[in-house]
């Protein structure tokens, strides 16, 4: 059985490509990095480390007991590897979906999208509470199936480091071939869009076909500018708050909710509420899609450059004053 | 001794230590790079774009500016009232709950979000009273139709 942790080797990588793309930023585009942003992605990184052997050990004695009831002895077979990183991806994708469509899990997930950058210190940006969801519950298929618990963390190690590379800017797109299999930093730009047209797709790992089996793909496309982070900004450069915010949000509205709409706050998506008063992902794009239709040029740039607009104040004028429109 | 005791400690903890220390050299980087400028709200467009970043379809009708560019205050047509305050090198906002306070110091408008973290945010801007009577009118008129 081999002893063997891709991702401790990786991280000497990880750190001279941030220092590279540091680089890059600096001649190319300066605001691609901030430095508290980084540093507060960095120490997410390292926090879900210590997180990760607090809480990893638990989650491989179960997987270990849940071996023993295995299907299939698969064993170390060269087969086998391909094979189980094939599926391990497969089941990334559909953790990585529920991480995103169920407010339990993406109080855990939400972290690594909470930055309003998107660069290679994005990519640590990980987080502290994944063993206080069910995501577990998506690994126990594979592991009854026969594959050993081992081969699964090295297959899933090896997962993470590729998704390491696909956080940047730096790159546009890749060759027609690999950007239809392999998910690749176009693809994935798209999944930390807040743009209505981009949210919640491409939840992809390594294959990004997966989503365009499942209906979840999107392209990027040039005509929009991409805005990065979450749906509401955290505004935030606070550590705690950033790893828990969501957290403290869903707890309080199961709190304050109606008895029978409490598990819906815990199981539904994110920004559901019983009165209707926060968007869904869902909503967002509709809301959009209505507006396109209504006037197709519609955005904040366009739509105010033909003069129109009402007030045209310079910096500091208040346009309200002396105004009776608000009364 | 000192050498003993380093080898002593546990593989786990010199990696925690290292990858402190790369933090905080890669942020010391950035910083010396000057990576992450602040920007700066300069006209009444970027301020609706802005504004629209935070919340898809706001449609501001009154927008005013700080002197600096470092953040504004818009109002829509139908009453909602937003802060946007720069967060670094991004603008963050904020459409104002109920139990959001708007004073004036001088001819600073303070705005206290009613968000602990997201805090509160001051704006030079000319005649800043004028924003403290429309947030009081507007929450007024909210108290009306919920007692109606």
């Amino acid at each position: 059985m081999p002893d063997f942790s891709p991702t401790d080797y990786a991280v000497p990588g990880f750190v001279l490509l941030v220092l590279v793309e540091m680089i890059w930023a600096w001649r190319r585009r300066p605001e691609a990095y901030e430095p508290k942003d980084t540093l507060i992605s960095l120490s997410f990184g390292l926090g879900s480390t210590v997180a990760g052997l607090l809480f990893g050990g638990t989650a491989f004695a179960l997987f270990l007991a849940a071996w023993e009831y295995r299907l299939f002895d698969i064993g170390w077979a060269w087969w086998a590897w391909p094979v189980c990183f094939v599926l391990d991806d497969l089941k990334y994708y559909w953790v990585h979906r529920a991480g995103h469509r169920i407010r339990w899990m993406w109080a855990a997930h939400v972290n690594h999208h909470s930055s309003q950058h998107y660069n290679l210190s994005t990519a640590l940006r990980q987080t502290w509470t994944s063993a206080f969801t069910f995501g577990i519950l998506f690994g126990f298929p594979l592991v009854l199936l026969g594959f050993h618990p081992v081969m699964l963390a090295i297959c899933g190690g090896f997962n993470l480091i590729y998704q390491f590379w696909i956080h940047t800017e730096a790159i546009d797109k890749m060759p027609r071939w690999f950007e239809a299999i392999m998910n690749t930093p176009s693809h994935h730009r798209v999944h930390h869009a807040t743009n209505p047209r981009y949210l919640d797709r491409n939840y992809a790992g390594v294959f990004i076909v997966w989503d365009k089996m499942f209906g979840t793909f999107e392209p990027e496309t040039h005509d929009e500018t991409i805005r990065y982070g979450i749906v509401k900004q955290l505004g935030s450069f606070n550590l705690l708050w950033a790893v828990f915010h969501e957290w403290i949000g869903m707890i309080q509205d199961i709190w304050r909710a109606p008895w029978r709409h409490k598990l819906s706050y815990l199981l539904r998506e994110p920004g559901w509420t019983h009165d209707g008063s926060r968007d869904t992902s869902d909503m967002i794009r509709a809301k959009w899609h209505r507006r396109m239709a209504q006037d197709p040029n519609i955005d904040a740039t366009a739509e105010f450059d033909d003069g129109s607009a009402p007030n045209r104040p310079e910096p500091g004028q208040n346009p309200i004053a002396d105004s009776t429109k608000l009364a | 001794m000192p050498i003993r005791l380093v080898m002593e400690i546990s593989p786990i903890l010199l990696q925690f230590i290292g990858s402190l220390l790369a933090i905080g050299i890669l942020t010391m980087i950035a910083h010396l790079l000057k990576l992450g400028p602040a920007p700066k709200l300069v006209s009444e467009q970027d301020a609706r774009r802005a504004a629209d970043q935070v919340h898809g379809g706001f449609r501001a009708v009154d927008i005013s500016i700080d002197q600096a560019g470092n953040g504004a205050i818009l109002r829509s047509a139908d009453g909602q009232i937003m802060l946007l305050r720069p967060h670094r090198s991004h603008f963050a906002g904020r459409i104002l709950p109920r139990d959001a306070r708007l004073n004036v110091s001088e001819d600073t408008l303070i705005i206290d979000s009613a968000e602990k973290p997201f805090g509160t945010a001051q704006l030079q801007i000319r005649q800043p009273e004028q924003w403290v009577e429309a947030w009081e009118k507007s929450a007024l008129t909210c108290k009306q139709t919920a007692n109606a």
